[in-house]
């Protein structure tokens, strides 16, 4: 008994040596990484540039503006070419003019230091969805990065192009942002309910999606695209822009197989007869194709163009929602939301959007980077 | 039990004294992985930009287009000047510079990463249109040429790097030039090699391997090969690969793979071709070389397609006088301008002839005069004159001392064909058998 407790004690002693053996903690040996120089290199083909993108966006915004493409960045499944650098200099100079600077003004530095994003990624091509036969023009992810595709596109003398292309699709992305940081208010998810199209939103007639509220085709596709869709074309387009989709959010559509034809590629928002009663054949005419006259008592009509004698009758507007209303509607619960939750004030936002885009100086802009010392 | 604990106790022992604290391996590399990935960016940069940084690149997009030649110079500080010429950029020689750099991606990759006109058009998902497609060739998938603008760097030396194509993996080579190389003038050598090898008269080629076999070759002025076994089926063992010419010959884009006449023997594999200037023919890279001629010039000669123009300024001897004479006597006889003679193949008579033309004021005289050809070797050909002409040579014929001379000289003999060129051989000289100094030459129409 004495030698079995003599030998249980020493199985334990040994077993608790074994436990007890340790290994130290290994020190941190050096970085296994090379030492490489982050300064900008002066006889480098794009020091200038690369200078000035590290003034005007990465020491005051932490945001790297990539114009050098990085595939690895990018949906590897498209095929993307990088921007030219002469575009990326204007798209450069010109982002800080008309967003940044923008931002600077009515919301302070702080504002975009805090919510902007923190990579800009410039994309020479589009980047084509073959399936769909549609194209992205922006992305952006986790709020971190906007990719701007058909950089190469840029014709700086055209500010709508301009807006289309990049601007808009900034302000766009940038909606995104915002509303993934502090939620799109309920009131706007139930504006339009039950009138996005994941799916067929491309194939639809811009006009007709108008009529329902719904300020673009791209909006029509979830209700979170209509949020960034409404912020994103009140703040860029111009007063006749907006005046024209008002004008075709006010009318009534329909297509040839009916107001709510699917396949349809266009829609109509005129009869040769009034109410359409052609016996078997119903006859539209486009909105260019009519002209408003009057008759001799003063009386407006409308009539073709190319047949004056001939009177055209408007689509009465039976989808059952007010356009107009619903997207000034939209605009104001937008409004609201940049108040209550940003402190911004959207209309002063749009104002000076609009006030730079039509005033901007293209050789100004770019003399800052050119006089980079 | 005492067994058991003793058992027990030996077990913890030996455990605990092999129990090692080391937890590391042993070190296979002197550094770690990033050190050496930035080892070999470092490597690759210099390498690029060694001895002025010139090359020239093959560079390949997919396998239904040509190659295409551009000249690449890298500069240290990032930039990199492209200089190439080819449909896509309106067939003409142009440069444009625009950044470059090693980055590690996939390995040491060589990025160029702000667009340049003259070459990211390949890499341009927007459809490209051919200047010389028809319309409803335009193609917009999205995925326009295939071409890659970033390139994984896979082995290099000073006159080679071997590049691999990190989107679409097509394998390009970098081959060094001389710092002093003028970018328009290698691609007009370039050029001249195309001229060199493809005339669009000559439609097909003959690539005839070690053991004689010959397939017939088309389509090679579009860069793009079709051949198939003369001995075979021109259908059913048909097969295409595209190439690229360079200053020095051709290189297909992956081996091409001739089917043999014999149904289930091994294809041929042909990858590259040397130019031969001694004899104008494409031999290939390789220890039994195969080659690639023009049919043969006795072929060419009397093929009905063809049309071969007296080039009376390099013709020698008799045939020359006698061109001169005829065009002496008309002018004395008639006062027209003597303007050419032509060998060519009359359809409506079935029969070679030689065809000449005068004029006077704004009219112009022709006339046939017919012979048949015999070929009796691959570069002879004999003539015979049947005295057959159509009522336009009626009169020279008769009344034009001369051209009977001509026609007399043309049949005395047989006549040995000889080109500087057997791929392409646009000229040719006819050389009497009976007399060497008696040479007419003739240019392809």
């Amino acid at each position: 008994m004495k030698t079995m407790k003599y030998l249980s004690s020493l199985a334990v002693a040994a077993i608790a040596l074994l436990g007890a053996t340790s290994c130290s903690e290994d020190e941190l040996g050096p970085t296994i990484f090379p030492d490489v120089a982050d300064e900008l290199d002066p006889n480098s083909y794009t020091y200038k540039f690369d200078k000035w993108l590290k003034e005007s966006y990465l020491t005051p915004y932490n945001l790297d503006f990539r114009y050098k493409m990085q595939d690895v960045g990018t949906d590897m499944n498209y095929n993307l070419v990088p921007a030219t650098y002469d575009k990326a200099v204007d798209l450069a100079v010109l982002t800080k003019y008309l967003w940044f600077d923008v931002y600077d003004k009515l919301a302070g530095e702080e504002f975009l230091k805090s919510y902007g994003p923190r990579i800009i990624h410039l994309i020479g091509s589009p980047a084509f969805q073959p399936q769909t036969g549609t194209m992205v023009l922006g992305l952006a992810e986790g709020g971190i990065k906007v990719s701007l595709f058909r950089v190469n596109e840029l014709d700086n003398t055209n500010f709508a192009m301009m807006n289309n292309f990049y601007f808009k699709t900034m302000h766009h992305e940038f909606a995104h942002i915002l509303h993934q940081t502090k939620t799109i208010p309920t009131d706007f998810s139930q504006i339009s309910n039950g009138k996005y199209d994941d799916n067929n939103w491309q194939d639809q007639w811009e006009p007709r999606i108008n009529s329902l509220g719904i300020v673009t085709n791209y909006g029509s596709s979830q209700m979170r695209e209509d949020f960034a869709e409404t912020i994103a074309n009140y703040i860029t387009l111009t007063d006749e822009q907006w005046e024209s989709i008002y004008k075709y959010a006010a009318r009534g559509w329909e297509a040839p197989g009916g107001v709510d034809d699917a396949d349809a590629s266009v829609y109509f928002c005129w009869y040769y007869y009034k109410d359409n009663d052609a016996a078997n054949e119903k006859s539209y005419a486009t909105d260019d194709q009519v002209v408003e006259g009057t008759d001799d008592k003063g009386n407006v009509t409308y009539s073709l163009r190319n047949s004056p004698s001939t009177v055209v009758y408007p689509v009465p507007d039976k989808d059952g929602v007010d356009g107009v209303a619903t997207l000034k509607l939209k605009i104001n619960v937008c409004r609201t939301w940049f108040k209550d939750e940003w402190g911004l004030d959207l209309d002063a936002l749009r104002e000076e959007v609009q006030k730079r885009q039509k005033s901007y100086d293209m050789e100004a802009l770019r003399k800052q980077v050119d006089e980079v010392e | 039990m005492k067994r058991f604990l003793y058992i027990a106790t030996m077990l913890a022992a030996v455990a605990t004294a092999t129990t090692s604290c080391k937890s590391e391996v042993e070190d296979i590399f002197d550094s770690s992985a990033a050190e050496r990935t930035q080892q070999a960016m470092d490597e690759y940069t210099a390498a690029l930009t060694a001895n002025g940084g010139k090359w020239v690149l093959e560079y390949f997009t997919n396998s239904g287009e040509p190659g295409y030649v551009y000249v690449f110079t890298f500069h240290e500080n990032g930039s990199v000047t492209i200089s190439g010429k080819n449909k896509w950029i309106g067939n003409a020689f142009k440069s444009e510079t625009s950044a470059w750099e090693v980055i590690s991606d996939n390995g040491p990759v060589l990025t160029l990463n702000t667009y340049n006109t003259i070459f990211h058009l390949f890499a341009n998902p927007d459809n490209v249109i051919d200047p010389e497609a028809s319309s409803d060739e335009i193609d917009e998938t999205g995925y326009g040429h295939y071409g890659d603008y970033e390139f994984m760097l896979m082995e290099a030396n000073d006159q080679v790097i071997r590049l691999k194509g990190k989107k679409w993996g097509v394998t390009h080579y970098l081959r060094h030039l001389d710092s002093e190389t003028d970018d328009a003038a290698y691609i007009a050598q370039v050029d001249d090699m195309k001229a060199k090898l493809f005339n669009a008269k000559f439609k097909t080629l003959i690539l005839t391997d070690a053991t004689g076999e010959r397939f017939v070759l088309s389509d090679g002025i579009k860069g793009v090969f079709s051949g198939y076994p003369e001995a075979g089926d021109a259908i059913t063992q048909v097969s295409s690969a595209n190439f690229i010419v360079t200053a020095t010959g051709i290189r297909f884009m992956n081996s091409f793979e001739l089917m043999r006449a014999k149904v289930g023997a091994d294809p041929l594999e042909v990858k590259e071709f040397t130019y031969n200037a001694e004899d104008g023919s494409l031999v290939e890279v390789s220890e039994t070389p195969t080659i690639i001629t023009a049919p043969s010039f006795s072929t060419l000669f009397t093929d009905q397609t063809l049309s071969w123009k007296v080039d009376n300024t390099t013709s020698t001897g008799q045939p020359a006088t006698l061109y001169t004479a005829v065009a002496d006597e008309i002018k004395a006889e008639l006062k027209e301008t003597f303007r050419q003679f032509v060998f060519t193949y009359d359809k409506t008579v079935g029969k070679g002839s030689l065809s000449f033309q005068s004029s006077y004021r704004n009219k112009t005289y022709k006339g046939n005069i017919y012979f048949t050809a015999e070929t009796p070797a691959d570069n002879e050909v004999k003539f015979t004159f049947d005295g057959t002409y159509d009522s336009g040579a009626k009169y020279y014929y008769e009344n034009i001392a001369a051209l009977k001379q001509l026609v007399e000289l043309l049949q005395s003999t047989t006549w040995t064909l000889q080109s500087a060129s057997r791929i392409a051989p646009a000229t040719m000289q006819l050389v009497s058998q009976a007399n060497a100094g008696d040479v007419l030459v003739v240019n392809v129409q």
